[in-house]
């Protein structure tokens, strides 16, 4: 093996995946190795760092192709008619009954995503997994050797300067506590539920409480529901849709954060809870899919998301103080598990392990 | 101990939460049916498909979606751009028209061929037993609320020991959640008559108007400390009452402990209502099946205590 191009449906700036990509080039270019990154589609600011997949060469002996699926692509089809050896790394699909009675395009789109991924299994030599809980996935579609590894990040790309106008603006008249949850609007997400707890809590427990969703929206159906349910619990004033934010603007709304909820069905790994447990802020999650797996012991991982239930676990770590401070601690030492170091060396024991065998 | 060296007995956390919501319950802070009606409140405005399993209602929303629209808006924050939108909705309109017209007649030939194929199952269902939705409802209307009388202290006392919610399906008016709450049991029940749910709610409890299956799919994996099956059990086709045992390992975290109480099938329609008996798209199983089917699910423990015309089975899901 001299190369390992990497090819991904998109590729964006501050994105979880395209930063995994990244740091996987490093690791690559530092085993010795030629590794470019191949794309359908880049954001503009970073289209320099990849090229058109259609204007990949020719086949080299000793090149693998190491392909991020997360979504339907040419790529996948692509990839079955080159010669090269293909690993894949699997970042999770989400399922089509989540999203398709919202958004029924994309759910079609979920499922050819799917029968992708399922065709690629018997042209892939490895396939690595975000989290065990995909790896599932992966086994269960008949991929014969699979390795866990979790996505690449470094802690310091959470920090960001955050303007303390910013903070004060977002604390400014706050009376009570202040949940958040940073995630693009999608069904998959479950925000519904994380409104329907967050209605209770201020109910029972705080009726200052505020909630503060941030993230773009990726089904207008979805958020013009959760606007409608917001308002028919006459929450229009406690609850803050903040849409698409800079850097600096999200670690701001970390810092006004009480406590970080999430109530989502769907996640193959779950990099923000990992983000608020680095900002200090209590994690409070429903343990879905791939989340246990992720948080650990890093927060509290609820096994249901009655809104009862939820409003409760938040209540408490707000108002017990030795629960509070233990759970930041343990959040902080389970963002240490996933230290740059620690995972970037999994991913290339990961990449060694198929050089040793070689293609089969 | 400083912060940093901070741990926390996480097990020991979720159940004083646990405790938390009880006592909330207990004392009305968490109102009956609270639950409920903000499930009732987010259904108005989800589609067909996430609120119901109504075949209708989505065919109706297909029907709605197969109409292609062209007339694309135009609105943009630069009025120099919806300048050029409007030009350019008006110059590729008769090509749009083209295209869209030839989807729309595919997209509603294809929800009429979904309707037609709908009226065919429809017909198919009404002449298969058991699968037929009128026949279940018409079962379920003349099926009287489960009595479990007899049983309430075997499974008061086998619950006690129940860490998490404990779900009473079918629970009918509610007698048995009582008995348990009073047991100090944080228990709620679900009943797909809506009078008999109301009738509990009306009682201060915590009555879901749900059927058993529909429900258990609902609560999250490993959810439940203890569930009650009673009632339809008895009633569902036996596919139906497999996929309620796989529910319940499904429903149960480990150590979650489980109570059936199952009609003796010598005793269906003699010792039991006969118009039940008629009605049912199924019909009881042996405790010796149920047994077996919960041996094979991971389920430890397994007892029944044999009774006519109904018998007590008690699990307890393995850790």
């Amino acid at each position: 093996m001299n190369a390992v191009h990497q090819l991904t449906p998109s590729f964006a700036p501050r994105d979880a995946i395209g930063n995994h990509i990244l740091h996987a080039q490093a690791v690559l270019r530092e085993m010795g190795l030629r590794s470019e990154i191949y794309v359908a589609d880049a954001w503009r600011e970073v289209a320099h760092l990849t090229t058109p997949f259609r204007e990949m060469p020719a086949a080299e002996p000793g090149t693998w192709l190491l392909y991020h699926a997360s979504t339907g692509s040419p790529i996948a089809d692509f990839l079955r008619e080159r010669p090269e050896p293909t690993l894949l790394d699997y970042h999770n699909i989400t399922p089509a009954s989540l999203f398709g009675p919202w958004e029924p395009h994309v759910g079609v789109e979920l499922q050819a995503a799917r029968r992708q991924l399922a065709e690629l299994a018997p042209h892939t030599e490895l396939a690595l997994a975000d989290s065990s809980y995909n790896e599932e996935e992966l086994i269960a579609l008949r991929y014969r050797r699979t390795a866990v590894v979790p996505i690449l990040f470094e802690t310091s790309s959470f920090d960001h300067d955050v303007d303390p106008r910013a903070v004060d603006r977002l604390r400014s008249g706050a009376k009570g506590a202040t949940w958040l949850f940073v995630s693009r609007i999608a069904p998959n997400k479950a925000h519904h539920d994380l409104i329907k707890a967050f209605a209770v809590y201020r109910r029972v427990y705080d009726q200052h409480a505020h909630l503060r969703i941030v993230g773009t929206s990726a089904s207008h159906a979805y958020l013009t529901a959760l606007e409608a349910l917001r308002s028919a619990l006459q929450l229009d004033d406690a609850i803050t849709f903040a849409g698409t934010v800079s850097d600096a603007d999200k670690a701001a709304h970390f810092a006004a954060a009480d406590v970080y909820v999430s109530t989502s069905d769907h996640e193959g790994f779950g990099v923000t809870l990992l983000e608020a447990m680095h900002h200090g802020v209590p994690v409070v999650a429903y343990g879905s899919t791939a989340v246990p797996e992720t948080m650990g012991d890093g927060g509290i991982c609820l096994p249901s998301k009655e809104p009862s239930t939820v409003a409760a676990a938040v209540h408490r770590v707000l108002t017990d103080a030795s629960v509070r401070a233990a759970v930041v601690a343990a959040g902080h030492r389970r963002v240490a598990a996933f230290d740059l170091a620690i995972t970037r060396d999994t991913f290339q024991r990961a990449i060694e392990s198929v050089v040793e065998a070689g293609p089969s | 101990m400083s912060t940093e060296d901070a741990q926390i007995d996480m097990q020991q956390l979720l159940r004083e939460i646990d405790d938390e919501v009880a006592a909330r319950r207990a004392s009305g802070d968490f109102p009956p049916g609270m639950e409920r009606d903000l499930d009732l409140i987010f259904a108005r405005f989800a589609p067909a498909v996430v609120a119901s399993d109504d075949l209708d209602a989505l065919l109706e929303q297909a029907d709605r979606g197969a109409f292609v629209d062209v007339d694309v808006p135009t609105g943009s924050r630069l009025p120099a751009v919806s300048i050029v939108k409007r030009v350019l909705r008006k110059l590729m309109a008769w090509y749009l028209r083209y295209i869209a017209q030839q989807v729309s007649v595919f997209a509603s030939s294809t929800v009429g061929a979904l309707r037609l194929l709908g009226r065919r199952v429809a017909a198919l269902e009404a002449a298969t037993p058991g699968a037929d939705p009128a026949l279940r409802a018409a079962s379920r209307t003349a099926a009287p609320p489960p009595d479990l009388v007899e049983h309430h202290a075997a499974i008061v006392e086998h619950l006690r020991a129940a860490t998490g919610r404990v779900l009473v399906a079918e629970c009918g008016s509610g007698a048995l959640v009582a008995a348990l709450r009073d047991a100090g049991v944080d228990a709620y029940g679900c009943d797909p008559r809506a009078a008999l749910a109301d009738e509990a709610g009306r009682a201060g409890l915590d009555v879901r108007t749900d059927e058993v299956e529909t429900h258990l799919r609902a609560v999250g994996d490993a959810a439940l400390g203890g569930l009650v099956l009673a009632g339809a059990v008895d009633r569902l086709p036996v596919g139906a009452q497999l996929a309620v045992a796989d529910l319940a390992a499904s429903a149960l975290a480990a150590g979650g402990r489980l109570a059936l109480v199952g009609t003796d099938p010598v005793a269906w329609g003699t010792a039991t209502s006969v118009v039940d008996a008629d009605l049912a798209p199924g019909k009881p199983l042996h405790a010796e099946t149920w047994a077996h089917l919960f041996g094979e699910r991971g389920f430890a423990e397994v007892t029944t205590a044999p009774a006519s015309p109904r018998y007590l089975l008690t699990a307890v899901r393995a850790r």
